[in-house]
């Protein structure tokens, strides 16, 4: 079966979100903390409640919403960059929101408003690239993939300088920030989070169908009846939106924007109509287990802390990306 | 009655291209008042020296270019004034070389060929697939649908871009070098399907070719354009003589018939 049938759609994704849900299941099981199992299901032990349901549920349903966002997004940029190494930071709103992030890490700002700073930067990040990069009007690929690497280059000499110029604690919780970490604060937070990134999930698989011959060229996916321009457009939005509100819980958790999608398109196929709900799916399973590893990893050690997830999925998506790039140098043009 | 019809039918594949002129962003001017039309099922190709305008004036015809000035018409209304939707149900258009940057299976890309047929969001319905298969079946590329675009040849990926464009059951065909990839086989079996096509009154076909003496065999109407303005215009026979092509090509040609009355095109090595 070579191509996307109605079937192998719905098949491929029920599997996918069966499996995303015995992962969560899964990772409420495991953790540091002591569970009082028996009291937790009798009720009566209100310590054990706290940590399932209070400490490890909302941080297992972050880690599903950023998994998800970054991944399918990944998916989306490698389309309309027409380059299967794209990510989702790669265009700029990395930068755009870590820079808000450490600005207000900065001046001593608390948690919840460095997130919605981080909101604000990402989305100020996607305004001024758009700006910058237009070109007559149409959004050509190579201006925004050149404006969005210098505007990160730019960001993130930037967040250099502050770094060494704040406190202690605050360079700490600036080296989380860049390396991406799931710590959870509210359950509020994450439930805006995820009302922007299920925005944009339904923004990108709703251009998902034009995604396959927008990969074609401008001009090819013109003869084929699709406006590359206004596709663009949708997926730079949708993307911003759910990137921006990701780093801004998370930081810059990177790689799984990179290679789930690569290694997506390698077991279903690359039609993105399934791609991009796909590489959500799997994204956010991933990144349920690599947080999961990341608080348990060194449980049993002489110095038992909590990991950053960043550091899991980029030991894990570096060799990974590494693989999956031999596969990719094959020739690509007619 | 069913001549009428048939008659609309027919002019509704006919092109006007009147007085176009196109310059690019940089200012250098690719086309200058150029004129031609293309009668329903007929074959025109384009011939002319590299950087003459051929792939411009194919993707002005394609509504993929606005021209500076002038317009072209399809069936008496202007690609211009056509949605991009509308063209593309129209249209096919058969780019010089197309980077495919993702590894789809070659039956994937055919069917993107059917893209305008459908919503976006829907899937190729049984009518769609049989469409594929049968133009993968005209460009004897059946046999490997089930690849991945990444691993035929040169001459497969081009088999499989032109299943495309005939999948998308256009009326007009417009091709830039459509078989610079192909053997002579698969070069002659494409340009006999093509002319079946227009022929039996299911296509208009415009094509820019390098190969002057395959032209000459196939085309009905020859359009020599030579640095941006139409040289010569007419059948092949009109158009061929020695004296427009060496000049326009800047060679010493020797051009003969056969016994059969076809025309052929060499260097002239006396």
């Amino acid at each position: 079966m070579t191509h996307l049938t109605r079937n192998k759609f719905f098949a491929v994704n029920a599997v996918l979100v069966v499996l995303l849900i015995i992962t969560c299941m899964a990772a409420l099981l495991i953790g540091p903390e002591r569970v009082n199992w028996h009291g937790l299901i009798d009720g009566t032990d209100i310590m054990s409640y706290a940590i399932v349901f209070v400490s490890r549920l909302p941080r297992i349903i972050l880690a599903g919403i950023v998994g998800l966002a970054l991944a399918s997004s990944g998916g989306a940029y490698q389309a309309l960059l027409r380059n299967p190494l794209a990510d989702p930071f790669i265009l700029g709103i990395a930068g755009g929101a870590a820079l808000a992030s450490v600005l207000s890490i900065g001046f001593g700002v608390p948690f919840a408003l460095v997130s919605i700073a981080a909101f604000v930067g990402a989305l100020a990040a996607m305004t001024i690239i758009f700006s910058l990069a237009k070109a007559k009007g149409r959004l050509p690929v190579h201006t925004l993939l050149l404006t969005g690497v210098v505007f990160n280059a730019f960001c993130f000499a930037l967040i250099l300088f502050i770094n060494s110029v704040v406190r202690m604690e605050q360079a700490y919780q600036i080296l989380f920030l860049l390396i991406g970490n799931l710590e959870v604060t509210s359950i509020t937070t994450v439930m805006i989070a995820a009302c922007f990134v299920g925005l944009g999930f339904a923004l990108l698989c709703w251009v998902s169908g034009r995604m396959n011959v927008m990969s074609l060229g401008d001009e090819q996916a013109n003869a084929l009846g699709v406006d590359a321009e206004r596709t663009r457009r949708v997926i730079f939005i949708a993307t911003s939106l759910m990137v921006g509100a990701a780093v801004s819980v998370a930081g810059l958790v990177g790689f799984v924007g990179l290679f789930i999608p690569h290694a997506v398109r390698l077991i279903f196929g690359s039609d993105h109509r399934l791609l991009i709900p796909a590489s959500g799916f799997v994204g956010a399973i991933f990144l349920i287990a690599a947080d999961t590893a990341a608080r348990t990893m060194l449980m049993h050690t002489s110095t038992p802390t909590q990991l950053p997830v960043g550091v899991i999925t980029a030991l894990i998506g570096a060799p990974a990306f590494m693989i999956l790039l031999k596969r990719q140098l094959r020739g690509t043009e007619v | 009655m069913l001549r009428t019809s048939y008659f609309l039918l027919r002019r509704e594949q006919m092109i006007h291209v009147n007085n176009i002129s196109f310059s690019y962003s940089n200012g250098a001017q690719a086309l200058h008042d150029v004129s031609f039309t293309c009668a329903p099922g007929t074959i025109t190709g384009i011939i002319g020296p590299n950087g003459s305008g051929k792939t411009t004036l194919i993707k002005l015809m394609a509504g993929l270019l606005k021209p500076g000035d002038g317009e072209v018409l399809l069936d008496d209304k202007s690609i211009a004034d056509r949605s991009v939707t509308e063209r593309s149900r129209e249209m096919a258009y058969v780019a010089q070389s197309e980077q495919i940057p993702f590894p789809f299976k070659a039956f994937e890309v055919v069917l993107m060929g059917r893209a305008p047929h459908r919503r976006s969001l829907a899937f190729e319905s049984k009518k769609d697939i049989a469409i594929a298969l049968e133009a993968m079946a005209a460009t004897e590329s059946k046999s490997f649908a089930q690849r991945s675009i990444f691993e035929l040849s040169g001459g497969e990926r081009q088999r499989i871009i032109l299943a495309r464009a005939l999948a998308q059951q256009p009326k007009v065909m417009l091709l830039d070098e459509p078989t610079s990839s192909l053997d002579i086989r698969h070069k002659i079996a494409f340009y006999n399907l093509l002319t079946q096509k227009c022929r039996g009154g299911d296509l208009t076909a415009v094509a820019a070719m390098h190969d002057i003496n395959l032209a000459s065999q196939i085309c009905d109407q020859i359009i020599l354009i030579v640095e941006g303005r139409v040289a010569k215009a007419g059948t092949p026979s009109e158009v061929l003589v020695k004296s427009a092509l060496d000049q326009a090509f800047g060679t010493d040609l020797y051009i003969g018939q056969n016994g059969a009355g076809q025309t052929y095109i060499l260097p002239n090595i006396a």
